[in-house]
């Protein structure tokens, strides 16, 4: 009993967050200072604070979670066998995991550079 | 296939789920139904089951009610035994899971039907028969009773005097098979469709009771038919007694409340008989709109009633009408609907032949007598079809276990083969169509011996017509022409009894409505006629009525 | 009106190798219902064309079919409504095995079913000598009423897709039964239908696409009942982890 529910509620409860880490990704990225235009420079120095890597970090979790997670449940729509419906959710969950390390792994190096935050 | 079974109930409509319920605490029993049991025509039951559970109501009066709307000719012990069990069925209904309509303290709420005298209709707004038969349907699935359905049955097998079981066409395969059973239960319902203007469906062929007439049994009041006063004009789907009931009033093309003037007192909500005849006489008189109807107004009820307890009448007017109820008149006319008459049975449901029960609308307790009121049919059929069941149990645990007859399926192979090889010959539809005629036009609601005389020589040209139509489908798998084939030839066996028991009934009572014999006449025809089957046409015997405490009087309402 | 054209999907398996559609015309009358028009063709026509129907008011669920495409109960559908260009396509229901012509085989639909034990399962206190008082609000009961209307015609099943796409989803009909039962404040058969429902192929099926819910011939919302059986079942998971 209760298989079928946690996919359902985290699918919920990632869209919910998404919506908020977008939001606040929104926020930052363009409206909390305002007539600036992003460059590269801003976006690393930026980037070299643990809130703000934290944040992307998070919104990358959820996306990919999410992401993969719908497109899991997509495929077991289809019906597939106990053995095939294992097999798609071992390869969304290294899928997922190989995403979201490629992603930390990318973010990483610009932790490491003290910069003032950039406003 | 060949199967067996201690009790078989043919039909799995209200009556036969019942009688199986019933059954299965003591034998083994099973279904057969030649539709999925969700299908039968019980669900499509509107308004109402009547129960006396009112503490201002009586059992009493329920059960003078009834005896005085069947004119008399109502079996008292039955009808009093029904009452009585009444409030006990609506109960257990209600514990396994009926979702009736409610009052705000709670309770069951009920409605005021026909011919009565107290609001005393429990009811699912205009639901009824749905509510009450998914509750049985579901008990049915919960107790896994053993349903063989999409079977059609076609004769029973009967050896040394006593039924050994059923023969039955498999539509899905086109295969005969056979269920041995010590007792069997006749659950088929009506017969409807032997009439053009019909609230009945298409299934309503009076199967059962046709094959255990031919099978020996007796068939009992089958002279009384009851039309309907309220049917849509054009699909004659049914508009319940409910609407009246609630409020609702008819009026004739003059917009006069007519039912004034034909029964002073319960106006619009009189006994079915009535209100018919007063539409037709209405009709006939030039007071009716172009094309024989009158109309149905409840528009005063407003909106808001008619969604929540007319609901589906609202949908039936809109989706085969064109109109809004809660703002137009409904166009209705009378069109059969019910038959009081079926295989005669003792109040245990036990027929002429040992070992065959019958229950429901294809049987005759005789607790309709001449004139069923509303919302008394539902509450006969799990009254009855509960009694039927158990008295099938006992009667099989006392049988013996008895070799299948194979001359009965013998027969029928050889039936279907010869029926199969037919090349030439008319399609039945054609004489379905013109028997749905003759019955709609010489023995409807207004009767004379000349209409009818003319219908029985029509019926017996029809009957020997049908010995040669040929069908359009030889197939094997779902042959649906094959099954409307062999159904014509119910209603025509049916159709035969009909009008020879409404020929020899020189009286007017109930729904039997002599023009040439206009007076109820107790003298002579205070009695049930019975019916034989032979092959060169039906044979009237006479059965006294039951009385035990209502003298027959004078009916006014 | 005119004459009109019936394309009618046809296949007997004990005689044709494959499917094909026949092309019969019909002379409408106004009022004419797409099963009279059926009739009338079996009687006149074609005596072999094989299709369910009874009650012919919408009542008893025989005679669901694909009209032009869409699930649709033949008595409740008018001819001239379905005939807009003139043609009237009919085939058998989506997602079942065909029987023949327009018959389809719904074993499977009424298995699903009795899998959500769609019976009053009454709580432990016996029940009273007469009726068990019913109190409720008027839009609940109304809700109950609804839901409880069902006739079980299998019109969702055909255009729910994730029903065409995944055999052993409970489906529409069956989570509507459940929640009638669910809903009655007579029912304490939550426990009992939790192993059926609390599954992957029980509520969290479905994605809440609503072509169950227009398609309902009797109106019935049955996505709004299956998400208040998801929202219950949620409830209960995040209050009582681990009872599971
Ligand atoms: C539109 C309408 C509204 C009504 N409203 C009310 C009302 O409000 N109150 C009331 O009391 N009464 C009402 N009635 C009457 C009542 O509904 C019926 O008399 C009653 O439901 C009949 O039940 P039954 O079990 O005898 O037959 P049905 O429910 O008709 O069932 C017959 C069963 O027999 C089976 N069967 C038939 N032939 C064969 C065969 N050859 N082989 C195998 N199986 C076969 C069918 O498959 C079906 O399962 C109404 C009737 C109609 C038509
Ligand atoms: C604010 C952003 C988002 C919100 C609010 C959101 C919301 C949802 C919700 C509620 C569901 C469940 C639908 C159901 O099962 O009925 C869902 C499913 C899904 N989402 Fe998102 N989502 C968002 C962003 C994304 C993104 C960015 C992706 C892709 C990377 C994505 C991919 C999916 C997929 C593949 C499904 C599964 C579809 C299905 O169940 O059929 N979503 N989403
Ligand atoms: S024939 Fe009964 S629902 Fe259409």
């Amino acid at each position: 009993m209760g298989r079928g529910f946690w996919p359902w509620f985290l699918q919920r409860a990632t869209a919910v967050l998404l919506l908020a880490f977008l939001g606040a990704h929104l926020w930052l990225e363009h409206f909390a200072a305002p007539g600036r235009v992003t460059t590269y420079r801003r976006v690393a120095a930026r980037l070299a604070h643990p809130a703000f890597v934290a944040l992307d970090w998070g919104l990358l979790a959820l996306v990919v979670f999410h992401g993969l997670n719908g497109a899991r449940t997509a495929v077991l729509d289809l019906g597939l066998s106990p053995a095939g419906e294992r097999a798609v959710t071992w390869l969304a969950v290294v899928l997922g995991v190989g995403a979201f390390l490629l992603g930390v792994d990318a973010l990483a190096p610009f932790l490491g550079m003290r910069a003032p935050i950039p406003w | 296939m060949e199967v067996r079974h201690q009790v078989v109930v043919v039909g799995a409509g209200l009556a036969g789920l019942r009688a199986a319920l019933a059954a299965g605490q003591a034998a083994d029993v099973a279904v057969v139904s030649k539709l999925y049991p969700v299908r039968s025509h019980s669900v499509a039951a509107q308004g109402g089951i009547n129960a006396a559970i009112d503490e201002r109501d009586s059992l009493e009066s329920h059960a003078y009610d009834t005896i005085k709307g069947s004119d008399y000719l109502a079996d008292q012990d039955a009808v009093e035994l029904m009452c009585e069990d009444a409030p006990r069925v609506v109960y257990e209904m209600e514990h396994w899971g009926t979702l009736f309509s409610r009052t705000p303290e709670g309770r069951i709420a009920q409605r005021s039907f026909g011919g009565q005298e107290f609001p005393r209709a429990c009811y699912a707004a205009d639901k009824t028969g749905r509510a009450l038969f998914q509750t049985l349907f579901e008990r049915s699935l919960k107790a896994g009773v053993r349903v063989y359905d999409e079977w059609v049955v076609l004769s029973l097998a009967v050896a040394d005097g006593a039924v050994r079981g059923l023969v039955a066409l498999d539509l899905k395969t086109g295969e005969l098979h056979t269920v041995a059973a010590r007792a069997v239960v006749m659950a088929t319902g009506g017969l409807g469709l032997m009439y053009q203007r019909t609230t009945n469906p298409y299934s309503a062929t009076g199967d059962g009771t046709a094959i255990a007439y031919r099978a020996g049994a007796r068939l009992k009041d089958m002279e009384f038919v009851q039309f309907h006063p309220t049917s849509l004009v054009g699909t004659n789907v049914l508009i319940t007694e409910g609407a009246r009931g609630e409020g609702g009033i008819l009026l004739n093309a003059r917009g006069e409340r007519f039912m004034e003037r034909y029964a002073p007192r319960l106006k619009d909500v009189a006994p079915r008989d009535i209100i018919s005849r007063a539409i037709e006489t209405e009709i006939n008189e030039g007071r009716g709109l172009p094309g024989g109807y009158v109309h149905l107004d409840i528009r005063p009820l407003g909106l808001d009633l008619i969604r929540h307890r007319l609901s589906e009448i609202y949908d039936f007017c809109r989706t085969f009408a064109g109109i809004d109820p809660s703002r137009e008149l409904i166009p209705v006319q009378p069109a059969q609907h019910y038959m009081m008459g079926g295989i005669s049975t003792d109040n245990e449901g036990a027929t002429s032949l040992p070992g065959l029960f019958a229950a429901g609308e294809g049987a005759c307790v005789s607790v309709h007598g001449s004139n069923r009121l509303g919302a008394n049919s539902l509450l006969e059929c799990l009254c009855f079809g509960r009694r039927a069941g158990q008295a099938a149990a006992a009667f099989a645990a006392r049988a013996g276990e008895e070799a299948f007859p194979a001359a009965a399926l013998e027969e029928q192979r050889e039936r279907l083969a010869a029926i199969r090889k037919r090349r030439q010959g008319e399609h039945h539809g054609v004489v379905r169509r013109e028997l749905r005629g003759v019955m709609t036009d010489k023995v409807g609601t207004f009767r004379t011996g000349e209409d009818l005389a003319a219908a029985a020589a029509e019926l017996a040209r029809l009957q020997e017509r049908y010995r040669s139509v040929a069908l359009m489908d030889t197939g094997a798998v779902f042959n649906a022409d094959l099954a409307a084939y062999l159904e014509l030839g119910n209603s025509l066996d049916l159709a035969q009894a009909v009008v020879a028991c409404a020929l020899e009934r020189q009286e007017s009572r109930g729904a039997h409505a002599r023009r040439d014999f206009p007076q109820r006449d107790d003298q002579r025809w205070l009695k049930h006629l019975l019916c034989r089957y032979s092959l060169r046409g039906p044979v009237l015997e006479e059965a006294p009525v039951r009385i035990t405490r209502f003298t027959p009087k004078e009916r006014t309402y | 009106m005119d004459e009109i054209s019936f394309r009618i999907f046809r296949f007997d398996p004990s005689r044709d190798a494959e499917a094909r559609y026949q092309l019969y015309r019909i002379r409408p009358e106004p009022g004419l219902t797409v099963l009279s028009a059926l009739v009338n063709l079996r009687e006149e026509q074609d005596g072999s064309l094989a299709f369910r129907a009874s009650c012919r008011s919408g009542i008893c669920g025989s005679d669901a079919m694909l009209i032009n495409g869409r699930a649709r109960l033949a008595c409740k559908t008018q001819v001239a409504e379905a005939a807009g260009d003139g043609t009237v396509t009919l085939e058998p229901l989506r997602g079942f095995p065909v029987l023949k012509d327009l018959v389809v085989d719904q074993s499977d639909f009424w298995e699903k079913l009795v899998r959500v034990k769609p019976w009053l399962i009454p709580g432990p206190e016996p029940a009273p000598e007469r009726e068990r008082l019913m109190r409720l609000p008027a839009q609940q009961f109304d809700e109950l009423s609804r839901a409880s209307d069902c006739i079980f015609c299998a019109c969702c099943y055909a255009e729910c897709p994730m029903e065409g796409r995944h055999r052993a989803y409970l489906g529409p009909a069956a989570l509507v039964k459940a929640y009638r039962f669910e809903a009655d404040p007579r029912d304490a058969g939550s426990a009992e239908r939790r192993g059926a429902l609390d599954h992957p192929d029980g509520v969290w099926r479905c994605h809440h696409v609503f072509r169950c819910t227009e398609a309902c011939p009797k109106e019935i919302d049955a996505a709004w009942a299956i998400q208040q059986l998801q929202r219950r079942l949620a409830a209960r998971h995040l209050r009582l982890k681990g009872d599971a």
